[in-house]
């Protein structure tokens, strides 16, 4: 009797399951139908099947910050710089691992690179040039800024590469970390709420390559290695130089309180007679170099290729963008 | 145990009954396939029109910036051309757009076009709303309703509702967008009555985009507002009117353009209405503005020819002799104040300094002098926001108030500039843009 019981429960549950449903086999989402045009018959040979990346001249809202006002990239000047992007930061990599490791921007590249045609503004006039999301995606902005016919490396670089090595720099800490001795060397002078209010001198002297630089230690970090990368020695030694020390005028300097060395220099002039100068010491330069020389270890030591290699690679690529067919997709 | 029994064959019963696996099908075929299958109608729909569509575009702040007029062509599965008669008067700009699910099929107008993005570039090219917001339009649409002739369109992010209607075979699109903007000229004038079955309605305010007054709507009052877009025709609100007045299960939307009587008046069924312009004396249209006229060169003051030289020597050591010299000037004008906690008729300095902006207001008052049409005075001077800082601009506004009265001219019928010079020293004169 036991078992009829038992039996009876048995088909109870058995019965509760019997709903049988075929899985349809099409999906309920679905990408756009559009043929693909010339363009993206290129993005698909020169970025995806090499890189396994995905460059959205398009506009896709799914991958867009809806809180801002956007507007969409004009299709040729996408173009245009998805050729610089190809020709002065993939192929930069590429040539600096190609005996090292061939495949390091398949790897570590993002998957995804969202082109957009506007600033990205905030309300109080500040604007975004570039985000990166968890390593995946990296969005630029301003790209109908781009003025085909003349190309300006310098706006180029403001605009687009400082950024995208910024935010790959981003990618590549998360991936491996740097070492903690980085944070220790302005610990006292992060300010996350507070960087905005710092003007550039201010934060070059207490040893932020930029005011971003100082709002925490990573943003310190990609400053210091994409700035490094992208800008010349001139532009180094001129920052380096105000970081150093100010001279100010007698007045300034006895009125002077703050964190800085008061310094007089007595120069000699010409006719013999000495002239002296007043100077506000503050060493922001010996920060900044202790800083790039942890760049510069990080990136030999942890990704086994120089840095400044790299930098040499860059710089010669800038030099001959020119010479680039930026209109057409050979 | 003889119950026990019962029960779990009793609901055995139960779960064999419900288990049938035929079940009722809203639809016949999948969702995936029934959107693909809209996407592939939508796109013949819009390319079954080679002479384009009118495309009748209201943005976030539809009820203060009205609605716009475009034409977009769609060429292929992929590129449209569209024409703005405010971006290069109406020239033809090319891009792509791609049709797509998003909860039903979305028009996406993903690719710049300066024609098309003119209603969503956050720095819009005519200085028009916020820099950083522009005109809040969309370029992303949801489709929401269609019949062979019109398509009804849902801004993606402002919600605005929008329309494609197919244009006439034949049509030239800088003809067609030439006639609009005649219709455009032909709305504008400084105030605006409302007539309902041959009465005048009480109240009634307009800009030439937005109009408001109060009624009766199911024996409640309301306040009624509605902004306008300009049509071939005459106008249209954005959404139809109902009110008491009119009658019930009555509405009206859509008014023509009668040039003999400069009036507009409602073309839909059963209404006798129409929009009234109306012109009233030069001292009258600037005494009783809503808006605000600027000083010119950029609206800053700077445009030295539109002030006389005593004027324009006097403005410019005011405006440099104040602060510390890092402030720009942003704004420079006379009218309705723009700030909602400080309203009435000013004069204001609207300056910024880096990521801040300040306003400076003296308070006025404007009044027709008594018997003219053309003559105004200026008085009451009262020190508002910040006024007390900027002893320079305290001191040119006092001078300003002092030549009163003034003489207004202007060469207009509906003032869009007018010359205010004074009675008593013809060496002080300026203008002002609306």
């Amino acid at each position: 009797m036991k078992t009829l019981k038992y039996l009876i429960l048995f088909l109870i549950i058995g019965l509760g399951s019997c709903s049988e449903d075929a899985l349809n086999p099409v999906s309920n989402f679905q990408d756009p139908t559009t043929q693909p045009n010339e363009f993206d018959s290129w993005i698909q040979k020169i970025y995806t099947e090499p890189y396994n990346m995905r460059l959205n001249y398009r506009y896709v809202d799914t991958e867009s910050d809806l809180k801002y006002n956007l507007l969409p990239a004009d299709r040729s000047k996408s173009l245009a710089l998805a050729k610089l992007i190809k020709y002065l930061w993939i192929d930069s990599y590429d040539e600096v691992n190609k005996d090292i490791n061939p495949n390091f921007m398949k790897i570590y590249g993002p998957k995804i690179i969202q082109l957009i045609g506007s600033a990205a503004w905030n309300d109080n006039g500040s604007r975004i040039l570039g985000q990166a999301e968890g390593g995946l995606k990296i969005t630029l902005y301003e790209v109908n800024a781009i003025d085909v016919d003349h190309i300006d490396i310098n706006q180029m670089n403001d605009l687009f590469f400082h950024t995208m090595h910024h935010e790959f720099c981003h990618i590549l800490h998360q991936t491996k970390d740097y070492s903690p001795d980085f944070k220790l060397i302005s610990n006292e002078d992060y300010n996350s709420n507070g960087w905005r209010n710092i003007k550039e001198p201010e934060a070059l002297r207490l040893g932020f390559i930029t005011n971003y630089g100082s709002s925490e230690p990573n943003e310190d970090f990609v400053e210091t290695a994409s700035l490094y990368m992208v800008q010349d020695d001139a532009w180094w030694a001129a920052k380096l130089a105000i970081a150093k020390e100010e001279q100010v005028s007698k007045t300034a300097f006895d009125s002077y309180v703050g964190k800085g060395v008061k310094t007089i220099k007595t120069v000699t002039n010409p006719d013999g007679s000495t002239t002296q100068q007043y100077y506000i010491v503050y060493n922001g330069d010996q920060k900044l170099l202790q800083k790039l020389g942890i760049v510069k270890d990080y990136f030999q030591s942890v990704w086994n290729f120089s840095i400044d290699d790299l930098r040499e690679i860059v710089h010669r690529r800038s030099g001959t963008i020119n010479t680039l067919d930026l209109k057409s997709y050979n | 145990m003889k119950k026990t029994y019962y029960i779990l064959i009793l609901m055995a019963t139960f779960l064999i009954s419900s288990c049938n696996p035929v079940q009722d099908q809203i639809f016949e075929e999948p969702s995936a396939q029934r959107i693909e299958k809209a996407i592939k109608e939508v796109h013949q729909q819009l390319q079954s029109n080679a002479d384009g569509w009118l495309f009748k575009i209201y943005t976030t702040d539809y009820e203060n910036y009205g609605g716009f007029n475009a034409i977009v062509k769609f060429t292929d599965e992929a590129s449209t051309t569209v024409y703005n008669p405010r971006v290069e008067n109406g020239k033809a700009f090319t891009s792509e757009y791609t049709l797509k699910q998003y909860g039903g099929v979305l028009l996406s107008f993903d690719t710049y076009n300066e024609a098309m993005h003119y209603f969503s570039d956050p720095i819009n090219p005519d200085g028009i709303g916020e820099r950083s917001k522009g005109l809040e339009g969309d370029f992303e649409f949801v489709i929401m309703d269609r019949t062979e002739d019109k398509i009804v369109l849902r801004g993606l992010k402002s919600n605005a509702l929008c329309e494609l209607s197919r244009l006439p075979s034949g049509t030239d699109p800088a003809t067609f967008l030439s006639n609009l903007n005649t219709m455009t000229e032909n709305i504008k004038a400084p105030t605006y009555d409302l007539y309902i079955g041959g009465n005048k309605v009480d109240g009634f305010l307009g800009n030439g985009i937005k109009f408001s007054f109060t009624t009766k709507v199911n024996g409640e009052d309301e306040n009624l507002t509605f902004s306008i877009i300009p049509t071939t025709e005459g106008i249209q609100t954005y959404q139809p009117i109902y009110c008491d007045l009119i009658g019930k299960d009555k509405m009206m939307q859509n008014f023509k353009f009668d040039e003999k009587n400069d009036r507009f008046v409602c073309t839909d069924p059963g209404i006798e209405a129409y929009i009234q312009k109306i012109f009233p004396p030069i001292n009258a249209v600037f005494a009783n503005t809503a808006t605000q006229w600027f000083f010119n060169g950029d609206r800053t003051g700077s445009a030295t020819d539109r002030l006389s030289p005593i004027f324009a020597a006097k403005l410019k050591t005011a405006l440099t002799s104040y602060g510390s010299g890092h402030e720009t000037i942003k704004n420079l004008y006379i009218g309705q104040s723009l700030l909602s906690s400080y309203p009435g008729f000013s004069f204001i300095l609207y300056t910024s300094y880096g990521s801040s902006s300040y306003n400076f207001i003296w308070k006025l008052t404007p009044s027709i002098v008594e018997g003219t049409a053309d003559e105004l005075m200026f008085s009451n001077l009262e020190l508002s926001l910040n006024a007390s800082y900027l002893k320079g601009v305290t001191a040119f506004v006092t001078e300003l108030i002092s030549k009163s009265p003034y003489k207004l001219t202007s060469n207009q019928k509906d003032p869009q500039t007018i010359r205010f010079t004074s009675k008593a020293d013809s060496d002080y004169w300026f203008e002002l843009d609306k």
